[in-house]
């Protein structure tokens, strides 16, 4: 569970992040005004939100009623915590729907009270229920090793951060110092840890955190089994690649290629989608819409273009068009009836459609300061389109009147953490990602031929 | 919890906002606090000078606040009637007070900075000179 914490105070945000962190076992992020909220807020999903009343820029009152109009943060509970006593100034903010309220300077029994009440009643989606099996990392979540093996260290480091991030203690002192700034969800606890043994570890970890937190112990051959008080599991101490990734799967939600890429960059899908419905458009002048059809949809025409996405994603991007959408579509744009358009400017179209979708692409990665390589584009005449079968990505399906239905795929052919993939246009090649074919899964459903989803 | 320095001058009372941390808690969020009595301090003369309305009200509660979380009592008071006078959009008056504000906000973050000193084990800043009449602490900026 994610909790945001808005205040422009670093003092009062530090005290609220150990309440929580300490109390609860949630991650916390933090921001010092409004228009920082709000900008998280649109990439990542909160159960709920502090909010401080005087801020600079936007403040506590404009910051919520912006979330009240905002599609994405509309539902967020928000406890307002503010140093204002007046009632009238309490009372304007009802209307706005706030959980509760927190005086400031913060008492932590009351504290603790209110933002307990808060989270019995918040809701838990199935798929967090689900995930809790299995930790998801990231950049604010990371994992703990706690090992005094250097080697190990490094090898443990090097599968799992694929994954997401992992931080290092050498020794159980070490751990529970980093524990007391930092949440880790998930901890592995291995050997040679020093004065401060494993099990000690896991003791004052447990009473530190008594719910959220997942501790694993690393163990060697010769080794009791854990204390399963202590730990909630244990992995064998293996340096052979493929045992070690089955031993942490239980534990570690590893996403597939697609669900990676949509991490990084939620905003794909919108880009794609926004580039047929605006450009193609005013192309053909004619309205595009999203499509929800899941018939089966033959492609006769295809341009598929390769991106890598920071040195991270092989993305092919693709423009899909059955033989009577190109046919027509050659026709608008050459002026010429149907029946004289030939199968080279039908290519074409499907060719200059890919062109407009890579750009929109590349335009906003730029803008974004992430660097895309752009590989040559590829062009089919076929009649049909089969998705690649070693990756995984998202499908989408317009509709033009006048010209008819088409595809935009967006398929990533291979993830990996922080290492270069290869694509077409060139690159390097890291042999980790060679191995990772079994973590890619495949999107349901996965033909083209299948339609959008 | 409480160390070295607490309290010197009734100002600073650590078992207010730092009791139930660790040390290292305790010091990080000192240096925080300090650091946001500095950055009121510099918006509330700010706005005063340039009779920024909203800002100066804003830095004013907030500096009073802080104050009052970490038992800082003089800074408070002042930190209140300068909100008031700002509420009552009496400049003159509010900058008249800019004066003794900032001499008990000078005193209050010297005893937080002497407290998280003693709390880091920072004695070299703190100890008695060769004479041994110095009463810890004094001269540090």
């Amino acid at each position: 569970m994610k909790a945001l914490v808005c205040d422009d105070d670093a003092s009062t945000r530090f005290m609220v992040r150990r309440l929580l962190e300490d109390n609860f076992g949630c991650g916390v992020s933090e921001c010092g005004d409004g228009v920082e909220l709000l900008e998280m807020m649109a990439r990542t999903r909160f159960a709920f939100v502090l909010l401080d009343l005087e801020m600079p820029t936007m403040n506590g009152v404009e910051t919520l009623e912006e979330m009240r109009h905002s599609d994405v943060a509309r539902d967020t509970p928000v406890i307002i915590v503010s140093r204002q006593r007046e009632e009238e100034a309490i009372a304007r903010l009802l209307p706005l729907g706030i959980a509760d309220y927190l005086l400031k300077p913060l008492r932590n029994d009351v504290a603790l009270r209110k933002i307990e009440k808060l989270m019995e009643g918040l809701p838990r989606p199935a798929m967090e229920a689900r995930e809790l099996d299995r930790i998801r990392l990231a950049a604010d979540t990371p994992a703990l090793l706690v090992d005094g093996n250097l080697d190990y260290r490094y090898f443990f480091t090097s599968q799992v951060e694929r994954y997401g991030r992992v931080v290092h203690a050498e020794s159980g002192a070490a751990a529970l110092s980093l524990c007391k700034t930092n949440f880790f969800p998930l901890i592995f606890v291995g050997s040679e840890l020093g004065v401060v043994s494993g099990c000690r570890v896991a003791q004052k970890l447990r009473s530190r955190h008594p719910s959220g937190l997942r501790i694993v112990r690393i163990a060697g051959d010769d080794e009791a089994p854990p204390d399963l008080d202590l730990f909630d599991g244990s992995i064998a101490r293996s340096y052979v690649p493929d045992t070690f990734r089955a031993a942490v799967r239980p534990y570690l939600f590893i996403p597939g290629a697609f669900t990676a890429l949509s991490e990084v960059v939620p905003e794909l899908p919108e880009i794609t989608s926004s580039a047929a419905t605006q450009v193609f458009g005013m192309m053909f002048d004619s309205e595009v819409r999203s499509s929800s059809e899941t018939g089966v949809l033959p492609v006769g025409f295809s341009s598929t273009v390769e991106i890598t996405l920071d040195g991270r994603f092989a993305i092919r991007l693709g423009v899909h068009l059955p033989r009577a959408s190109a046919v027509a579509a050659a026709s608008k744009m050459a002026g010429a009836p149907a029946e004289d358009v030939p199968d080279e400017d039908c290519l074409s179209v499907a060719g200059e459609l890919g062109n407009i979708i890579t750009g929109r692409v590349h335009a906003r990665f730029g803008e974004r300061q992430m660097k895309s390589v752009c590989g040559l584009p590829e062009l089919t005449a076929s009649e049909s389109f089969e998705q690649p079968d070693e990756g995984n990505g998202l499908i989408q399906r317009f509709t033009m009147p006048g010209v008819g239905d088409f595809l935009i795929s967006i398929l990533v052919t291979d993830h990996v953490g922080g290492a270069r993939v290869k694509t077409q246009a060139g690159g390097e090649r890291n042999p980790a990602t060679e191995s990772e074919a079994e973590d890619v899964v495949p999107a349901e459903p996965t033909g083209v031929g299948a339609g959008a989803h | 919890m409480s160390g070295p320095g607490a309290a010197a001058n009734g100002e600073f009372d650590p078992s207010i906002a730092l009791t139930e941390l660790s040390p290292g808690d305790a010091v990080h969020l000192a240096g925080l606090l300090m650091a946001d009595l500095r950055r009121h301090q510099a918006t509330f003369l700010r706005a005063v000078a340039f009779k920024e309305y909203r800002s100066a009200v804003r830095a004013a509660h907030s500096l009073a606040s802080i104050a009052a979380a970490v038992g800082g009592r003089a800074v408070s008071r002042l930190a209140w009637k300068a909100e008031q006078l700002v509420l009552a959009r009496d400049w003159e008056r509010a900058e008249g007070l800019e004066q003794a504000l900032c001499l008990s906000l000078n005193t209050l973050v010297e005893e937080i900075e002497r407290w998280q000193a003693g709390l880091l084990g920072r004695t070299d800043a703190c100890e008695p000179p060769d004479d041994g009449t110095h009463s810890g602490g004094e001269g540090r900026t």
